[in-house]
């Protein structure tokens, strides 16, 4: 169920908000709207956090993580990484990174197995990112854009990625990530797909512009609705079964 | 691990188009072309209706802020005139227009544009739409004057109580070349003078200045009441100006009163005329003394003319002697002295006497600059005239002199009518050309008087400067014959102004 | 004669070149120059596009057999390089070339994002471990070659190739040096700050030639001026105009210039040109009919330094180019070329000393010092304003402490009281009176506050010795409470006696309060201010009573006159009343008069005719009056009507009127 939503009239709202299979963090705002709609969906399965980091509410933006764990950049305070860790389940490790690029939400995605990050970035980080979250990393760039975080969207089940991707590229990410990849956009066209919305294996949250038809395309590549999955996935199932006998 | 060699292009994939999603190639709005379309309508800065103004009288239309021009129905001219009136055009790219047929009679025109526009940052848009003109009537001036023309609310009445008509021919060039005709409904010649006509009074009341700023004249001013309103207090005159225009023109005798020369530095009561522009120019042909009269001081104290053009006699020169500045009669209190002209005593005979008598009649003249022995000069006998002026009657007769010279005569007028180059515009009086002799006299003293023509626009004649030197080689003129030079005629540009009138005299 | 130098067009160069062969010195740094852009030569077939998975890496162009592989590739060095390439835009290279750059490169640079300026630069360019020599060589782009007698000599590279890089095969530039004297014909332009240097040459002689100058240079800031202006707004000044207006002329020049010698240029087989920035590119290559094209083969840069353009200085480029240098043998070219490169670096610094090094060496020298100095003298300098400044303060104080003193002392002299002295000595660190005075004060004040005449009288009686004349003064104009003074204070309250006493005792009536109000503008009865008059009668010479707001002195002699005056006048009023007393009469006589109706106004007129007639006559007896005025026209001629009498038309007129209306009023 992919669900529309609105940060202070704002329709990024993956910029304000980070959702994993294990938690989800929501920045701090002026209402409560976006909050409760959030807390509303989630609250009885994973926990629901407020919180800021750094002092800024575009957490997500800030931060990277999936159910293993949690990286947040080195500006974070004291107190706001006490918070998350004593809000966030024991299993989620806490980490802060000294990364240069520190929008780590721009420059990373993940799943709960794989992450494409930036070509620039540490190889420290990248050391970091592959114990804490338990992912495998790969430097990539989703059509030309070296943020990847920001460009493309994916959870277990599939991936959105910027609507300029190539052909050729869209497979070999597809190869990578072993989740199908379809070119889409959110929020009634917009191309900034990590930051449009926030996804993980059984929900959607994006912005309140985003057509029915996004929310469709959404909806079917996250395999939201229970759909057959698409005859894409299954035939790379098959593939990937094969390369890995 | 294998290379591989291929340079493909990489293909981008097609996405869903936001709206629709139909399956199109990303672009900067990721939305097909259909939904970009509703979404943005590039067209809404342009009115999709105007308003044409269309003279039926002329059939012109009206090209802001004040111009009409003629244009056929699906003209360029027209589409012109239709995109010019429509705003906002500036903000898209116009790519094409054109006309969509319309019924001639509907007083309907529609335009269809096609314009380009950016839209999303990036994607071009191209939309087709068309815009209706309606066709309003309205009068365009010239149709209102030509509507109104019998209808005047003010009369200049022009009048000269004079023999020659040079004045009014002078007048003429005046008003054409000021253009003080523009506001003139219409003109309207009647004996010794000119009507002209005026939709209002302000109108007459300017042309009236212009007249007195050009010429000595007074004018006196009536009104005669045609219907009045007692309940709004307003009242519909009709105003006649009566401009009365000084009865003595260019090469006119006049004899002074005797008031008048005390007042004008002492100038001979006897005196020729050099000259009128707002002021009477006088010459004495006996001392070269000039003097100016304003029409104030002529009013107060008026002159006429003492001998008729017609009364000119030819004169042969047979001698000519110039009187040198010390021999010179001089007296205090006495007025400036021309030093343009040299004065002389000049020996004459009567051209019609030539050769039959010994005895030569003395003069003395003003014209000591142009004459020399042998040339033929113009001039008034005052002693064979029969002149009824009252303070010519005063003069002691022996005083007076016989012959008084007024110009130099330059050979046959015919020849001279000839050899001339140019001509002059006229106003469309609808005039019977009977004073004939009068205008070729007022075009040679053009020719002779440089200071009398600066106010006069002087055109080539195509006619003559198109055959070049005159036909016949034979016919010597006389070289000293004055002439103007190419350099002050101007090339006619309005040889089709409906105001004006092609007027060749010569034929 | 182990070196030496000579000209192209000699005629021992031919001698020279037999035999010649490209340098072993040029051939270490050979191999590195091999372009890494051709693309490794193991081509393989097409990828088989029918499986849907694509096993292969598009920024690397490789395929792979399993997707374990193509995992494996991903975290690859070399496919993050080939990224980095691909988002500049750049081909990918194969993995051979990658090792061997990372051979020679840092590998470590290429994996870590501080690196990113090092992977900017073209993979080619660096090279490391190369000879001393070649790099010298390249250094200063100079080609080396060897002849069949062992010499060796050294070309300009500029001649034999115009890029750094695409070095021709040696056949190519033995070819290349063979018909150097060949070209004859050679084209050297200068442009730069304003300067214009263009000569053609012909062999060693000058066949054209023009150099000019304009004013294009920023003065002391340096830069063109079109720099200026497009960095930030234009400025308007008359040097910037004039600057503007002569680039633009300096331009239309060179290419007027440069059109009128097409034809020679056309024939040059070399083009020199330094023209520092894209300004003097943009002359040179710009315009509408140029006759250089930037990518004309023949054009090449001045590989060395130049002086200005000048005349002299093309010359110069001209000689310097088309001259080789000549080695003996490998030894003296090891030992010169080197040695030379030492020795040339000294001589082209000396001697570049007045053109190029100088403004760059001496100022920073200079200014070290210069500097120091400078801010040692300034914040000397400043120290000395400070003290200065401290020294004024204190002056000034010294200043009012005098001048304060002063003014006690005039005040002990004379016992004047003046203006400042007021306030003054209380704001004087003055020694603390001694207790007496400080008593006496305090017995004045409060006296005086009470309105205690008497016992304000007594304290001056009974004043000891030991309290001077000037003390009484300084306690009499000390302030109440509220910053009036005592005198001031008695005027208010109007304590006559008071005021008195205290101007008797030096109470100053010029001392004035905030609103400068004097103690006479302070007394609010008559009787007070007459106390002020009255003293400054009685002591004319105490105060400066100009200042008091006093009008005039009060004496007994003025009260006299005053009186008499005011008697006078009486006197005069009454007799004017009695004056009146028959006009008033008169006045009162007409008003019954009037009151009278017509009717009853000819009884009178009649009853006083019949008294006439009985003989009573008297002087002001009144026998006829006008009956609408009430004149006495006795002894005139009246105007008559009916049976009126009226001292003027007027009046009859009047009445006539007055009348007609109430007739009118009674027939209506």
């Amino acid at each position: 169920m992919a669900i529309r939503v609105q940060f202070e009239n704002n329709n990024e709202i993956g910029v304000f908000s980070k959702l994993t299979n294990a938690y989800c963090l929501v920045g701090i705002g002026g209402s409560e709207n976006f909050y409760s709609v959030f807390e509303a969906e989630m609250n009885d399965v994973i926990p629901v956090v407020h919180c800021s980091l750094a002092g800024c509410r575009i957490v997500g933006r800030m931060c990277v993580g999936n159910k293993n764990g949690l990286l947040v950049p080195n500006s974070t305070t004291d107190t706001e990484l006490q918070h998350l860790r004593n809000s966030l389940p024991d299993s989620v490790k806490v980490q802060r990174v000294e990364e240069r690029l520190s929008a780590l939400g721009n420059v990373i995605t993940c799943n709960d197995y794989v992450a494409l990050v930036h070509p620039d970035l540490d190889r420290e980080t990248e050391e970091i990112l592959a114990d804490n979250l338990n992912v495998e990393v790969f430097r990539q760039t989703v059509a030309s854009n070296v943020l990847v975080g920001s460009y493309c969207a994916f959870s277990n089940q599939g991936g959105l990625v910027h609507p300029h991707t190539s052909t050729q590229d869209m497979d070999e990410l597809a190869s990578l990530l072993q989740v199908p990849l379809v070119a889409g956009t959110i929020n009634r066209g917009s191309e900034v797909i990590g930051a449009g919305m926030v996804v993980n294996d059984w929900s959607v949250f994006c912005g309140m512009d985003t057509t029915s038809t996004e929310i469709s395309v959404i909806e079917s590549i996250f395999k939201l609705n229970e759909a057959q999955p698409a005859a894409i996935t299954t035939t790379m199932r098959a593939s990937l079964i094969d390369s890995m006998a | 691990m294998e290379y591989i060699n291929s340079d493909t292009e990489n293909s981008i994939g097609n996405i869903l188009c936001c709206q629709c999603g139909v399956s199109i190639k990303p672009n900067p709005s990721n939305m097909c072309v259909g939904c970009v379309r509703t979404q943005v309508d590039i067209t809404e800065s342009i009115p999709k209706q105007g308003t044409l103004y269309f003279c039926s009288g002329c059939e012109r239309y009206l090209q802001p802020p004040g111009e009409w021009v003629k244009c056929s129905l699906e003209s360029r001219e027209l589409l012109a005139l239709c995109l010019r009136k429509m705003k906002g055009l500036t903000r898209v790219k116009l790519v094409d227009a054109g006309f969509v047929w319309t019924e001639p009679h509907s007083k309907r025109i529609k335009v269809k544009l096609t314009v380009h526009a950016e839209v999303f940052g990036g994607t071009m848009l191209e939309q087709v739409f068309i815009v209706e003109f309606t066709v309003n009537h309205q009068m365009c001036d010239d149709c209102h004057r030509t509507e109104a023309k019998d209808y005047w609310r003010a009369v200049v009445q022009l009048r000269q109580k004079a023999e020659n008509k040079k004045t009014f021919y002078y007048l003429e060039q005046l008003i054409l070349k000021y253009r003080a005709h523009d506001q003139t409904l219409g003109i309207k010649p009647i004996h010794e003078g000119l009507d002209f006509f005026y939709a209002n009074i302000s109108q007459a009341r300017k042309f009236v200045d212009f007249l007195t700023t050009m010429l000595p004249c007074k004018y006196q001013q009536s009104k005669k009441l045609l219907s009045h309103d007692i309940h709004s207090n307003i009242h519909t005159y009709k105003f006649t100006f009566s401009v009365e225009i000084v009865p003595v023109s260019k090469d006119s005798v006049i004899c002074l009163p005797k008031k008048l020369t005390q007042q004008l530095g002492g100038i001979s009561p006897l005196c020729l005329v050099n000259r009128v522009t707002s002021a009477i120019h006088l010459i004495d042909p006996s001392s070269a003394q000039i003097a100016e009269v304003s029409s104030n001081v002529y009013w107060r104290d008026p002159f006429t003319s003492i001998c008729n053009p017609k009364q000119l006699v030819e004169y042969v020169v047979m001698d000519i002697e110039p009187i040198k500045s010390s021999e010179r009669l001089i007296f205090p209190g006495q007025g400036s002295v021309s030093q343009k002209h040299v004065l002389a005593d000049v020996w004459l005979v009567r051209e019609s006497d030539l050769g039959m008598t010994e005895n030569t009649i003395h003069s003395r003249t003003h014209l000591g600059h142009i004459l020399k022995p042998g040339d033929s000069a113009l001039g008034y006998s005052l002693s064979d005239s029969n002149i009824n002026d009252e303070n010519f009657e005063k003069l002691d007769q022996d005083k007076v002199p016989d012959v008084i010279l007024v110009k130099k005569h330059y050979g046959d007028k015919s020849a001279r009518r000839r050899a001339r180059l140019w001509k002059l515009k006229h106003l469309d009086l609808n005039e019977v050309d009977s004073q004939n002799n009068d205008y070729n006299d007022f075009l040679d003293d053009l020719e002779e008087d440089p200071t009398y023509r600066q106010n006069v626009n002087i055109f080539k004649d195509p006619k003559k400067t198109a055959s070049g030197i005159p036909v016949d080689s034979n016919n010597v003129e006389d070289p000293s014959a004055p002439q103007i030079t190419l350099e002050e005629m101007l090339d006619d540009l309005h040889i089709d102004d409906v105001d004006m009138a092609e007027a060749d005299n010569a034929e | 004669m182990e070196l030496r130098t000579l000209s192209i067009y000699s005629e021992t160069y031919n001698e020279l070149l037999s035999g010649i062969r490209v340098s072993q010195f040029m051939k270490t740094k050979q191999p590195s120059n091999v372009t890494v852009n051709d693309v490794s030569s193991t081509v393989v077939p097409p990828v088989d596009n029918a499986e849907f998975q694509k096993k292969s890496c598009s920024f690397c162009k490789v395929e792979f057999q399993d997707i374990l592989s193509q995992r494996q590739h991903y975290k690859l060095d070399w496919h993050r390089y080939n990224l980095k390439l691909n988002l500049k835009q750049r081909k990918p290279i194969t993995e051979e070339d990658f090792t061997t750059k990372a051979d020679e490169d840092d590998v470590s640079s290429i994996s870590g994002s501080e690196t990113e300026s090092e992977d900017d630069s073209e993979p080619s360019t660096v090279v490391k471990g190369a000879d001393d020599i070649g790099d010298l060589i390249t250094r200063r782009m100079r080609m080396i070659f060897e002849n069949s007698k062992g010499n060796y000599l050294s070309f300009s590279r500029c001649w034999l190739t115009d890029k750094k890089d695409q070095l021709q095969s040696d056949l190519e530039l033995i070819t290349t040096v063979k018909k150097l004297p060949h070209c004859s014909q050679i084209f050297v332009v200068m442009l730069g700050g304003g300067h214009f240097a263009a000569s053609i040459f012909k062999k060693n002689e000058v066949i054209q030639h023009k150099t000019f100058h304009s004013y294009t240079v920023r003065a002391k800031q340096g830069g063109s001026q079109s720099m200026k202006d497009n960095k930030q707004s234009a400025s308007k000044s008359a040097g910037a105009s004039l600057r503007r207006y002569n680039e633009r002329s300096l331009m239309q020049h060179v290419q007027e210039i440069l059109a009128n010698w097409s034809k020679d240029i056309a024939a040059c087989h070399f083009i020199f040109i330094r023209a520092v920035g894209p300004n003097n590119q943009s002359i040179l290559f710009s315009g509408k009919q140029a006759s250089l094209q930037k990518t004309d083969a023949r054009i090449r840069k001045i590989p060395f330094p130049t002086r200005r353009a000048t005349f002299n200085e093309t010359r110069r480029v001209h000689s310097l180019l088309t001259s080789i240098d000549v080695y003996e043998s490998e030894t003296v070219f090891q030992n010169k070329f080197l040695g030379w490169s030492l020795k040339a670096d000294l001589e082209f610094e000396i001697k570049e000393k007045p053109a190029v090094k100088p403004p760059k060496a001496k100022p920073f020298n200079k200014s070290k010092p210069a500097t120091l100095e400078d801010s040692i003298s300034k914040s000397v300098a400043q120290l000395d304003i400070k003290s200065d400044n401290s020294e004024q303060l204190s002056g000034t104080e010294n200043l009012e402490l005098s001048s304060s003193e002063v003014t006690t002392v005039e005040q002990g002299d004379k016992k004047k009281v003046r203006k400042k002295k007021k306030k003054k000595p209380e704001k004087e660190p003055e020694s603390e009176p001694e207790p007496h005075i400080l008593n006496f004060r305090v017995n004045i004040l409060t006296s005086c506050a009470s309105g205690n005449v008497d016992s304000l009288r007594e304290i001056l009686d009974s004043k000891e010795d030991n309290i001077s004349g000037e003390e009484v003064v300084v306690a009499m104009n000390q302030m109440t409470t509220d910053n009036l003074t005592l005198l001031q204070f008695a005027a208010k309250n109007s304590f006559n006696e008071m005021v008195y006493l205290i101007l008797l005792n030096g109470g100053d009536p010029c001392a004035k309060n905030a609103k400068s109000m004097t103690a006479y503008d302070f007394a609010t009865e008559k009787e007070t201010r007459n106390v002020f008059r009255r003293f400054m009668g009685d002591y004319p010479d105490r105060y400066d009573y100009s200042k008091s707001h006093i009008p005039s002195a009060l004496t007994d002699d003025a009260k006299e006159r005053q009186k008499a005056v005011k008697k006078a006048k009486r006197m005069r009023e009454k007799e004017r009343k009695k004056a009146d007393e028959p006009r008033r009469n008169e006045i009162a006589e007409q008003k019954r008069f009037l009151q009278l109706d017509d009717r009853e106004k000819r009884a009178l007129a009649a009853e006083r005719r019949i008294q006439a007639s009985l003989g009573k006559s008297g002087k002001d007896l009144v026998l006829l009056r006008c009956y609408r005025c009430a004149i006495n026209i006795t002894g005139k001629v009246p105007f008559h009507y009916e049976n009126f009498n009226f001292c003027s038309m007027q009046c009859l007129k009047e009445h006539r009127q007055s009348n007609q209306s109430s007739s009118n009023e009674i027939s209506r």
